[in-house]
């Protein structure tokens, strides 16, 4: 017997892991594809390294920030802004396959990829952005290296990494865009990042145990509080940093275990999402005068996604079994569930109006009006949508099909444009006005 | 034979089990194959750095894992794991129990998953699978412990056959008293 295992039969397990592979599909091409894919990548990195360096492109500096499919950290909507005339926002997709360094911009205005930009040498997992509210830098966690990259969107030239702890999974930056606070997922802790300098400063410690997992973070619209969530080891617990003096105050105790956090535009309320059990999630409210959770509001279905409304009337969250629940701000109590196909991620249009949700495992999108509860007939997007950005004047939203491609999708007629390639593996979205 | 030829080769020898593996990790067909397949990306592009086919291997296999496990960070993605399973074959194999397993599996956080999936499915040592997911030998048994003490807690009471059989009915408590040695 292995050495500090307990009485389990290796063998039957083996064979009970085993029976779960009975009936496997088989694969696509996945050793050509890999071939393919590789000599572009290794191609890509050496026409990059003969560059040395990307070229400087003159681009819009506009100041508002985009509605990110990461509903984990995004409020309600984007605050109204000024577009300059003549100039379209650039979605920026992050590259998870391949070498995992490159971050692809695409311009709205044609809906065609731009120059991939090389965020580090080596390879990683660009799994998180964030933009700054004036929209002139993204911020781009590498989940496999302990760092994260600006890149100036004016230049769309990245700047040096900055040190963060282990496994950066999510960006939030306050309304007065002075500091992006990064989650170190493994590290239990929260990194400000001061973005005048692009310096770290000292990792605040949110982990009641030392090591607990934190998965997601949010900061009320005043900018003194930044929520984080811890969904790992069971610490179950949200900590309230403040923004002053980065500090972290009393963990509040929630249901399950948090997976993400919304705040509502008056920044009365935060809103968590947590998982329950296998196919049950609940939402619970934290009143943020006080830090205090009320009760807990059962939702169906995995928890995947949390989003308010622009006017804070209505929260909505996903489950995977193909759920969302809205629920009413004003009373907290959950109306009927709306039945999608499997329901992931979501945006929310800049007016209110619509929600997006996307169904990973149908490949579609289902626009729900929030006026009525009611979803209309799904829209198809290449295979697994996961990740949604809606562009600031709430004509298009843009949709990743994980390692895929970008589906463009009109929101007038609810209709899909032709998928634009974006890199290797588009995995993250994040729009810059 | 050419780096390519060579690659491709052992892309072909090692892809059931990393499909395998994959869905294990991920308990979904379609995920799995992108999983299967982003890895193999990876390894091309690393090909001729790890070309001795036992580094190979372990570089395939902590590069599937940490894939997996970037993706279950972001949560985003997450998993159904028991509403719509893969086609089943015409065979036995009864299909409770796939899915019974499968959300036994899908109770695990990822790493317990992750750390299950490689000492018993992939029979990788303690020691590997320190390696393969960079943290400490001490760390991959108490995960395991913790793991198979969650999985007993499931499957020993959902497939009682097996609890007829034996240890995999052990309470909780027996985990943690178990001998070492």
């Amino acid at each position: 017997m292995r050495q500090g295992t307990p009485h389990m039969d290796d063998r039957s397990l083996r064979k009970l892991l085993d029976s779960v592979l009975v009936g496997r599909p088989p694969m696509g091409p996945v050793v050509r594809n890999a071939v393919r894919a590789g000599i572009k990548a290794r191609r890509r990195r050496r026409r990059q390294r003969m560059a040395g360096g990307a070229v400087a492109v003159a681009v819009i500096a506009v100041t508002v920030p985009a509605v990110t499919g990461m509903l984990r950290n995004a409020p309600a909507g984007p605050p109204e802004g000024v577009r300059r005339a003549g100039h379209a926002p650039t979605v920026y997709v992050a590259d998870l396959n391949g070498l995992g360094n490159t971050v692809t911009p695409i311009s709205t205005a044609t809906n065609t990829a731009g120059k991939p930009i090389t965020v580090w040498r080596r390879g990683g997992a660009p799994a998180a952005m964030a933009i700054t509210p004036d929209g002139k830098t993204v911020y781009v966690a590498n989940l496999g290296g302990a760092e994260v990259t600006p890149i100036s969107t004016a230049t769309k030239t990245p700047r040096r990494p900055i040190k963060v702890g282990q496994h950066p999974i999510a960006i939030a930056i306050t309304p007065n865009g002075k500091t992006a606070y990064v989650v170190n997922s493994d590290s239990g802790s929260v990194t400000p990042i001061d973005t005048a300098t692009n310096t770290a400063g000292i990792a605040i410690k949110t982990g009641a145990t030392g090591g607990a997992q934190v998965v997601a973070i949010a900061i009320t619209p005043d900018g003194k509080t930044a929520y984080a969530a811890n969904g790992g080891r069971g610490d179950d617990t949200v900590v309230p940093i403040t923004t002053a003096t980065n500090t972290a105050g009393k963990p509040i105790t929630v249901q399950g275990y948090p997976t993400a956090i919304a705040i509502t535009p008056n920044g009365k309320t935060a809103y968590v999402l947590s998982q329950v059990a296998t196919d049950a999630g609940a939402v619970t409210p934290i009143t943020t005068t006080t830090n205090t959770a009320g009760k807990p509001i059962t939702v169906q279905g995995s928890p995947s996604a949390i989003a308010i409304t622009p006017n804070g009337k209505t929260v909505y969250a996903t489950g995977f079994s193909g759920t969302v629940t809205p629920i009413s701000a004003a009373t907290n109590t959950a109306g009927k569930p709306i039945k999608t196909r499997s329901a992931g991620a979501m945006a929310i249009t800049p007016d209110g109006k619509t929600i997006y949700v996307l169904n990973p495992r149908s490949g579609t999108v289902t626009p729900i009006s929030t006026a009525t509860n009611t979803a209309r007939k799904p829209i198809k997007t290449g295979h697994f949508p996961f990740a949604i950005a809606i562009a600031p004047d709430g004509k298009t939203a843009y949709v990743i099909n994980q390692f895929s491609s970008v589906t463009p999708i009109s929101t007038a007629t609810n209709t899909p444009g032709k998928p634009i390639k974006a890199g290797n593996g588009p995995y993250a979205i994040v729009i810059a006005p | 034979m050419t780096a390519e030829e060579e690659f491709a080769e052992f892309a072909a020898a090692a892809a059931p089990r990393l499909q395998g593996m994959a869905f294990l990790l991920c308990g979904d067909w379609h995920t799995a194959e992108d999983l299967v397949q982003a890895t193999l990306v990876k390894v091309f592009v690393a090909w001729r750095r790890i070309r001795r086919q036992e580094t190979a291997h372990a570089y395939a296999t902590r590069t599937l894992v940490n894939t997996y496990l970037a993706h279950k960070r972001l949560r985003r993605t997450g998993e159904i794991p028991t509403s719509e399973l893969p086609e089943r074959p015409a065979e036995p194999a009864a299909p409770e129990m796939q899915m019974v397993v499968l959300a036994a599996l899908a109770g695990l956080p990822p790493k317990g998953r992750a750390v299950v999936v490689l000492r018993y499915w992939a029979d990788l040592s303690v020691d590997q699978v320190a390696a393969v997911l960079g943290c400490s030998p001490g760390a991959v048994k108490s995960q395991s412990v913790r793991a198979l003490g969650k999985l007993r807690a499931v499957l020993g009471d959902a497939i009682p056959e097996l609890r007829a059989g034996g240890r995999l009915a052990g309470e909780p408590h027996e985990a943690r008293d178990a001998p070492h040695g």
